[in-house]
Order: structure tokens, then sequence, then C-alpha cells
């Protein structure tokens, strides 16, 4: 237990999420506090939004005693977040942090090592928690009038909830690596890990949704809402089952049947975690010794591979290139944002794997896109997609924080701040396009999207992706989070990341809902949004090779 | 040639790395840089190289100003880290091609010194695969092999024995000779005392960032009017201060 909290310490220590630590060189702590309030001031009318949303909702399913689904919702789209999210966030810092290799020497018990990193993990969700239970926790309550009690149990529910859907990440996880560390080439095989155990995850997800959707049928649906009582809270199973006591404990918090569901709740939670415990001290160190054992041909170079490697290129083309080979090569990096941009076309896909019928009423969809109003509007979804697609992916906007403390190679050698600045943008925006690419392509295996409309959606989506990147480095090269001790950090921890998303989305989205709002033709939406984003992408350019140059200078580790 | 000018660095304003530092570093001759450990070796490496921005003073590598003209000036010099973990996931040839391409050094050139430097390093057999399998002492040879590849009139070299075999470390020390002959910079820092006694043509000693002796180890013999070693001198010198 002692070593436990030690470790979590220490772990704790080099958390620093919104990098505020001041450098070396004595960095300016007022731009950390800027950092925050503008992330707060970013994130607060989404949280005001869902709050009021939580509480609007309870009005309206209060008249039929069903207000219940407001908490069933919260916690199953938070579990399930988290679920999904957790294996990318486990995998990277179970398996592929710096840290492992110094612990690993140190006399600790594999469960030590993960009770720790796991208590790190869970105050990671909690962030994640924050932003969409928080103010559906508190809309429920003012809008309840709930006592002190509810409260209570609220936020011990909320600091409990993530327990599960890590616990199922973790497992996966632990297999899929203890698996693959049986192969010789480590790093193709963590990718492949990642790859399958992200398959697992949507794979599960997808069954469990089918799998509740079947037994409980439209009619069944709506005899159990007309029953009222909450009676919608009841039906809870799959792998949340646990979900059903949090909502339970909640609706009756002021009498005993709210206290017993609480402890039934926490039970499994304890329950989960001995189980994880337990199966990880026999599965944990399979997966993780060797963990950095690369692999080795150690083979005399062929003259033709001389000749293939040594062909020369110009700077930049050198420079992108670097940049794209590490994105794929190191498997943190190509999980979170190289396979990020590429699972989209999933989220298309997955629908139609649970509910076939959904075909159909594409049909009508693909004649809407033919008319006049429906291609400005998928023109301008299109513009949207190819802005989140790329924000998402995170290459521009951790571009700088990726260097970590090698940042200093970036300034010996003889290539201009600009050059870099460009080649890290290209980098982020052929990720960014080709993560576009895969989203529309596989749109149009399902709609019929007429040629010329195609050609319309790429040329407005390189502005797009262009406008995203841009703006995702300038953000990086203001606040660069270069002192990590695992690469998760530099992409995923980083508030950068957050931050680009929030702009990248805030600004494509005001053009996009005038669009639509205002009825614009296609042609006047094409127009809107090259010469909007066209002046955008020129400004951003113009800042980021002077203003992001002097940035860069001053960058110091 | 190196030359700094009344070079001043400190660290949040209070500690002070580098002290009015004035130096001039010579072509044709290798210069060691010797100091105790937080002597403000790296820091002036690091000053020189462009890695970090001095407070105040002025540094040119062969006439160019670092601050002033910075690309020209980082194409004059070859920088090797104290550190060398670094581009852990490219292959030693990739990595080699990189810097190759980032100095221009041209296609059939480039070929032609990898072979070489591949022999005389023993590095054949490694540079398919990628650098994270290398030890340290290969990772060390890998970062030399790519300041080499561009051939640079300057060497600047942080600690660069750490971590090399015997052969590479003599392989290592007759290259630097070499350039030296040919009328080249090399200057590197080092606490191993007898490398520099039998390598260097120069030394510069300093500690708590200010210089405390240059000169030829004639001039530093007869300076402190002993017939001890280096290593006496070293202590007492930087003992006293």
């Amino acid at each position: 237990m002692n070593r436990y909290m030690v470790l979590t310490g220490v772990m704790l220590k080099n958390f620093n999420l919104l990098n505020l630590r001041p450098g070396k060189s004595g960095k300016n702590p007022i731009r950390g506090i800027l950092l925050s309030l503008l992330i707060f001031a970013a994130f607060l009318p989404m949280i005001l939004g869902i709050g009021s949303l939580a509480m609007v909702g309870y009005e309206v399913l209060f008249e039929i005693r069903q207000e219940g689904l407001i908490l069933v919702t919260g916690f199953s789209i938070s579990s399930l977040t988290i679920f999904f999210f957790g294996i990318f966030y486990v995998m990277s810092v179970f398996y592929f942090s710096k840290d492992i290799e110094s612990l690993l020497p140190l006399p600790l018990k594999p469960s030590e090592i993960l009770a720790a990193k796991f208590t790190v993990a869970m105050l990671y969700e909690y962030l994640t928690e924050a932003i969409f239970l928080g103010p559906i926790l508190i809309g429920y309550g003012i809008a309840s009038k709930a006592g002190l009690l509810y409260y209570l149990y609220g936020t011990l529910l909320f600091l409990a909830l993530p327990v599960l859907p890590l616990v199922y990440a973790s497992a996966i996880s632990m297999l899929v690596m203890g698996f693959t560390n049986l192969a010789k080439n480590k790093d193709r095989f963590r990718i492949a890990g990642g790859i399958t155990a992200m398959f697992l995850a949507v794979g599960i997800n997808a069954f469990v949704t089918k799998l509740t959707s079947s037994t409980t049928s439209a009619l069944e649906l709506q005899k159990l809402l007309e029953q009222g009582n909450n009676s919608y809270a009841e039906i809870i199973s799959g792998i949340f089952f646990s979900n059903r006591f949090a909502v339970l404990a909640l609706l009756n918090s002021e009498v005993l049947k709210g206290f017993v569901n609480l402890a039934l709740f926490m039970l499994i939670c304890m329950l989960f975690v001995i189980l994880f415990l337990s199966f990880g001290e026999g599965v944990y160190y399979k997966g993780v010794v060797g963990i950095s054992e690369a692999s080795v041909k150690r083979k005399k170079f062929s003259e033709t591979e001389l000749e293939r490697y040594g062909r020369q290129k110009p700077v930049l083309r050198a420079y992108t290139i670097k940049e794209l080979k590490l994105l794929f090569r190191t498997p943190v990096y190509f999980m979170n944002c190289v396979l990020t941009s590429l699972i989209f076309p999933l989220f298309i896909i997955l629908p139609f794997i649970v509910q076939p019928d959904a075909m159909k009423e594409l049909q009508g969809l693909s004649i809407y896109l033919s008319g006049e109003r429906g291609s400005a509007i998928a023109l301008a979804a299109a513009f949207g997609i190819s802005v989140f697609v790329t924000s998402t992916n995170g290459i521009a906007a951790s571009a700088i924080s990726r260097e970590g403390t090698n940042i200093f190679v970036c300034k010996y050698l003889p290539v201009s701040y600009k050059t870099q600045i460009t080649a890290k943008v290209l980098s982020g925006m052929s990720i960014g396009m080709v993560g576009t690419l895969s989203m529309l392509l596989t749109a149009s295996v399902f709609i019929t999207v007429p040629a010329y409309l195609m050609r319309l959606i790429v040329v407005v989506s390189i502005f797009g992706i262009a406008f995203s990147s841009f703006a995702g480095i300038l953000i990086d090269l203001n606040f660069p989070k270069l002192i990590w001790d695992n690469e998760q950090k530099a992409v995923k921890q980083n508030f950068n990341v957050v931050l680009n998303m929030l702009v990248s989305v805030l600004v494509a989205g005001i053009p996009i809902f005038t669009i639509i709002a205002l009825h614009f033709t296609l042609w006047m939406t094409l127009l809107t949004l090259v010469l909007v984003f066209g002046i955008l992408d020129l400004l951003l350019y113009n800042i980021l090779s002077t203003i992001g140059v002097r940035l860069f200078e001053r960058i110091e580790v | 040639m190196i030359e700094l000018i009344n070079v001043n660095k400190s660290y949040s304003g209070i500690v002070k790395a580098v002290d009015d530092l004035t130096l001039t570093i010579p072509e044709g001759q290798i210069t060691g840089f010797l100091g105790p450990n937080g002597a403000g070796k790296t820091t002036t490496i690091k000053i020189i190289t462009g890695v970090l921005n001095a407070d105040s003073g002025s540094i040119t590598i062969n006439g160019k100003n670092i601050r002033e003209n910075p690309l020209e000036a980082k194409r004059q010099f070859g920088y090797v880290p104290d550190n060398p973990d670094m581009f852990l996931r490219l292959k030693g040839m990739e990595y080699l091609n990189f810097m190759a391409d980032i100095y221009n050094v041209p296609a059939e050139l480039r070929r032609e010194r990898i072979k070489g430097l591949a022999e005389s390093f023993e590095m054949e057999a490694a540079l398919t695969d990628q650098i994270q399998s290398y030890s340290h002492g290969m990772r060390q040879k890998i970062v030399i092999m790519g300041v080499l590849i561009h051939d640079p009139s300057v060497w600047i070299l942080d600690e660069p024995m750490t971590g090399l075999d015997p052969k590479s470390s003599f392989t290592l020390k007759e290259m630097m000779k070499t350039q030296a002959a040919a009328g080249k910079t090399v200057f590197f820092s080092t606490h191993v005392l007898e490398v520099a006694e039998k390598l260097c043509d120069r030394v510069a000693i300093i500690n708590k960032g200010k210089l405390l002796f240059y000169g030829t180890m004639e001039e530093m013999r007869e300076n402190f009017r002993s017939n001890g070693s280096l290593e006496k001198i070293f202590l007492e010198l930087t003992e006293n201060e």
C-alpha cells in the first residue's frame, strides 16, 4: 500500500496536464494561467449547454415519470466514452510509456505498478467526465431540487464510474499485449495489437447495442415507457450493468433503496478492481517485460539498399518524410494520431452492421443530395468533417510538443524554422487528407454523391484541412509541452490538441451554420467557404512565417 | 574558426551558467574544453550551436554570426550532442540520408561516405535496423557518422568518447587529428583528462561559467611552472576557485 502511494505520487508529479510548470529559463507563468482560462472558457458553453439540456430534459421526461432517462444517458455515454478511449490510453500508459523501463528493476509487484497507473488513468478520466457527466448530474440535481444526499451520492458515483470501463479496457489491452509481446518485430506487432484492441472495442460496442436493441422491441419499449416510475432505468444491462445501480441510487437517494444501490455499485467496483489487480499480477509482466526490445536484423546493407535510401531529396520533402515516418513507427503516435483519423469511417459503417434496414433510408438522402439545397448542405457538412477529422488527429497541434526534449535538434540543423513548421504542417495535412478522403469514400459507398459535388468537396476540404493544421501548430508553438516522460503525454494529454479542436470546430461552425440557416445555394456555399477560409489560411500562414518563426526561435529546453 | 566574445548566459536570471566568456578557437588545431561537472561546458556548446540563446555577447563560426545569420552559421559545423538518443525510430541508413538531405550532400558522394564510415565504425550490419535497437555506443557512432557525412569545416563534439569502445574511440581520435591537420576546426568537451592531454593542441578550462585558462599545453605547463600532469593542474585550478 505504501509503495502504491509513493508510486502514484511520483506519477502524478509528472501529470502536468496543462504544461504550467515553468521551463529552465523561467517561462512566463501568466501564459499558463491564460491558457487554463482560455480552455475553461472554451468548454464553458458546452458544459452549460449540457447542464441546461439536462434540466430541460428533466421537465419533459418528468411528465411521463421517466426523468431517470437523463441519468441513464449520462452514465451510459460516459462509460462508453471512457471504455473506448480507455483502450488507447491504457495501451500507451501501461505499455508504451518510458517509465516502465525504470520501474521494472525496482522491487515492485506488477499489481502495485498497475494500481498506480490505474489511479492516474482514473484521474484523467475525471476530466472527461467533468465535461459531460458533471453538468448532467448537476443539471438534474437542480431541476429535481435534490437534497444533499443526492449530491453526495452523485459525487461518489462520479468518482467510481470510470472503474468498470477502465477495467474492461485494461483487460482487453493486457490480453492483446501479452499475446503480441511474443512477436519478434515488437513495434509492428504492438501497432497491430492496438488495431486489434480497437476493433474489439468497436465490435463489443456494436454487439452490445445490437443485443439490447433486439431484446427490447419498439413495442416493449413503449410499454416500458408508459409504465412510468422510471422503469427504463431497470433495463440497463450489458457490460455496464452496474450503471443501473448508479441510476437507482440517485433516483432514490432519500430512501434506503438509494443507499443499498450505491453500496451495490461500490461493491461491484471494488470487486472489479480486485479482479483486475489479480488478473494483472499474472498477465501484466507477460506483455510489458521486453516491451522496449527492438527488432534486429543486423545484416549488412546491400548496394540496392544503399541506392534506394540514398536518393537525394529536397530539404522540405526529407523533413516531411521524417515526420511521417516517426508518426507511423511510434506506436503511441500511430494509435492516437494516425489510427484515430482512420476510424471515422467505421462510425459510418457501424449503424449498418447493427441495423441493416438503415440502408433503405439512405436512398432518400441520395436523391436529396442531387438537389440544390441538399448539395449545398453536403458541401458545408463535408467541409466541417474535414476540419473535424484534421483537428482530432492532433498532428499539427502536437508537432512541437512531440519533439520533447529533443527539440534541440531542430535548433542546430541548418533548416529554417519556416521550413520546419511547413514540414510539420504538411505531415498533419496529409494525414488529415487521408482521413477526410477515407471518410468521404466510405460515405459514397452508401450514398450516391454526384461526381461534381465530390470534386468540390475535395477542393473545400483542402482549405479546411489547412486551416485546422495552421491553427494547431500556432497553438503548439505558443504552449509547447516539451517535458514529458511518455509519448502519450505529448499527444493525448496535451491540451493544445483539445484547444485546437475547439477553435477549429468553432471557427468552421459559424460559416457552416450561416450557410445552412440562410439557405445558401451550392455556388454561394462554395464561394463563401473558399473566400473565408482562403483569407484565413493566408492570414494564418503569414502569422506562422513571422510570429510563428519567432516563437520557435524562443523555445528552449 | 569559432569566436566567442563576452558571452553571458544565466538560467532563470539567477544562476550564471556562462560568465563573460571570450574564446577564439582556431582552425587547424584540436581544442579541448575542460571543466568539472556543471561548469558550463554543455551550455557553452549549446550556445555556439544555436540550441540556446545567449543573454549577451556574440558568437561567430567561420565569420558567420549564429544570431544574425543562423542558417549560414549552422551549415559550417557538425555537432555531436552529449546525448545520442534521437531519431530512435529511424533506421541508421535513413538517419544518415536525412542528414545528407538536410546538408545537401549529393547522392553519389553520400553513398561513398556511408560505405566508408560504416566500415571504419564497424556499423555495416546495423544500418538497416532502427536506431532504438542500438547500444549507447552505437548510437554515439551513428550521430558521429551523421556529422561526418556532410564533412563540416568545424567539428563541435560534446563528450564524444563516452560509451565508445576502444577501437571506435581510436578511430574517432584519428579522424579528429586528420581533420585538424587538414585545416579544420575541432572543438570538443571532455572530462577525461588523459584524452585531452594526448589529443589536444590547446585546452580551455572553465568552472562556474568562467574561463580559468586558455592556451597550448606548453603554455599551461610554463604558466604553472610544473611538470605535473594535466590532472594535477586541472585539480589545482578548479579547486582554488
